[in-house]
């Protein structure tokens, strides 16, 4: 398997010392299912927004297909970020507006500012984001203001609008930490079907090691900022549990 | 740096307390200057605190409360009682309080009560003319403030300008000119554009036009500091230019607060109109003043009652739709 993403040194260091990212070396190669592991505040929020440099790294290479993105700037950074779509724990939907107009917006990168002033005038676009909203099942609520769904639907706009961005690969930062447990595996039912059906590279950071286990094809974790075990989920035993979530903790099966 | 910043605020207010007791002499002995005197006393007021440890100065410095229990106990609070005293008898007398004026001079106001209970009702149309200048140029004033402050908005949001010498500029200029154009009152402003364009409405407009750029600006920009940053973050994300993303993530969650300001300000400007009218801005408040100076009470009174009643109305509208936003 090719390699799409490689990542080098990676240091992230916020004002007053607070060291997020030591050090981390991952390669992520094209087509995988990659999930985060660890516990809040190890990294794994940063570590996702540096690569599409929402967070600007202080030290350390990213490579997007041997292309290096951590001094890119304007247009070019804009590019890059075109190609990762990114679904966050809280949505971060426009709540005023519609799920169409939010589903549109993923295409932003590739609009210029007069057609993202009337974007529903274009009837290409608005039947490629109405392709997307049926991919996630929310054919019927095209036109419904998003603040009037419920979470894990919510969710699946998100989905919708990052498939808009035509990505390459979709970070997705804790999808589910905020839906209830079947709701969240129907969220990432979607996510795993982008993996397999569109060959859609996916990095996804996850709470819970049942979810891991089910959809993820590699795992790395990350503890206080420092990259703890790397390798498939069904290698994750008591032992690097433990080393990954600490000495007091036991796993909770949630079904 | 804070034992410091302690030994200026008790100096001050030590020589606040210093002055206040000179003055309070001064009324009884003959006008000569204690400035040496009553600055020794602050000095060794501030001195005697700081060593006993025990001084608002370092109440406020070190961020405690000023009420703390045991507050009749302290060095501190018998300091803030002794100030809020002294200031209360200082300003009785500055102010010239005089309880038998206010009891006895009722019977010079029974001209305008009785203009007030017989308003001249034949006066009512060119009256209500003057009204409706007021209440057009209260909402011209509004409107064209709306492009003004909308643009600066942006500029002066902290969340929104890039933390580089440039953005840093843009905000702090911005945030100052709206502070000061703020800070000086309509009335100021309509009569300086009564120099500039003449006496009339459209001074009276500019005047409230540019109080309401200055006010709008502060409230608008306020509230885009106050959006949540997740949409801001999501449609960066995507690849969008900054303008992208004020259409996209800024501006939808901005707008219904920005109209429930608008109409806010609206009802606010039609108050002030009346007064920016006074100094011979236009409207209403021309119309009172003149009829005032004419002493015709009962002309006055039908002018109060038309105030009263529009703003009556303004506010009972503005505050229905205003709700009606919020829920948005």
């Amino acid at each position: 398997m090719a390699e799409i993403l490689e990542i080098r040194g990676l240091t992230k260091t916020f004002a007053a010392d607070v060291q997020a990212l030591k050090e981390v070396d991952i390669t992520v190669n094209r087509g995988e299912f990659l999930v985060l592991l660890g516990l809040s505040g190890s990294g794994k929020s940063t570590l996702l927004r540096c690569l599409n440099r929402l967070i600007e790294p202080t030290s350390g290479d990213i490579y997007f297909d041997q292309q290096r993105t951590t001094d890119l700037q304007g247009a070019e950074l804009r590019a890059i970020r075109r190609k990762f779509g990114m679904v966050y724990q809280q949505f971060n939907l426009i709540n005023n507006l519609s799920v169409l107009v939010n589903v549109i917006s993923g295409n932003l990168g590739r609009m210029g500012f007069w057609q993202s002033v009337f974007p529903l005038r274009n009837k290409e676009l608005v039947s490629r984001a109405k392709e997307n909203i049926a991919r996630v099942g929310l054919s019927d609520f095209t036109h419904t203001r998003v603040k009037n769904l419920s979470g894990g639907q919510q969710q699946r706009v998100a989905i919708a609008r990052a498939l808009m961005q035509e990505p390459e690969v979709i970070l997705a930062d804790e999808p589910v930490a905020s839906l209830d447990p079947a709701t969240a595996d129907t969220v990432m039912q979607y996510l795993g079907k982008l993996n397999k059906e569109d060959g859609i590279t996916i990095i996804c950071s996850l709470h819970f090691l049942s979810l891991a286990r089910k959809y993820g094809s590699r795992v790395v974790a990350l503890k206080n900022g420092e990259l703890v075990f790397s390798g498939t989920p069904d290698m994750i035993d008591e032992t690097r549990f433990q080393a990954i979530y600490g000495e007091d903790a036991q796993e909770v099966e949630i079904r | 740096m804070k034992r410091t910043t302690s030994i200026i605020i008790d100096f001050i207010l030590s020589t606040y307390f210093a002055g206040s007791l000179i003055f309070l002499i001064n009324l009884i002995l003959v006008w000569s200057t204690f400035l040496i005197p009553g600055l020794i006393f602050a000095v060794a007021a501030t001195f005697f605190m700081q060593v006993f440890n025990d001084s608002i100065g370092l109440r406020i410095s070190e961020n405690k409360t000023l009420l703390k229990r045991k507050f009749f106990s302290t060095i501190s609070g018998w300091f803030i009682i002794i100030l809020l005293l002294s200031t209360m008898v200082v300003g009785w007398i500055i102010v010239e309080v005089n309880i038998s004026d206010f009891l006895l001079g009722i019977n010079n106001t029974r001209g305008i009560v009785s203009g007030l209970f017989s308003p001249n009702l034949k006066n009512l149309v060119p009256m209500l003319s003057a009204l409706a200048e007021t209440i057009y140029l209260a909402l011209l004033a509004t409107i064209l403030a709306i492009p003004f402050a909308f643009i600066f908005s942006f500029l002066a949001a902290r969340n929104l300008m890039p933390k580089s010498f440039l953005g840093n500029l843009i905000y702090i200029l911005i945030r100052t000119l709206a502070t000061f154009f703020r800070s000086v009152e309509a009335v100021i402003w309509a009569i300086i554009f009564c120099v500039w364009v003449g006496i009339g409405p459209f001074a009276g407009m500019l005047a409230l036009m540019i109080h309401s750029i200055a006010a709008l600006t502060k409230l608008y920009s306020e509230q885009i500091e106050n959006i949540d940053h997740g949409p801001v973050e999501a449609i960066k994300g995507t690849g969008a230019t900054t303008l992208q993303i004020w259409l996209y993530a800024v501006i939808p969650q901005i707008l219904s607060p920005y109209l429930a300001f608008t109409i806010y300000r609206w009802d606010i400007n039609v108050r002030m109109a009346t007064i920016v009218g006074f100094v011979g801005g236009g409207g209403i408040g021309l119309a009172l003043q003149q009829e005032q100076q004419l002493l015709r009470w009962h002309n006055v009174g039908l002018i109060i009652w038309l105030i009263a009643i529009v703003i009556w109305i303004m506010d009972m509208i503005s505050g229905k739709i205003r709700a009606r936003l919020m829920e948005m």
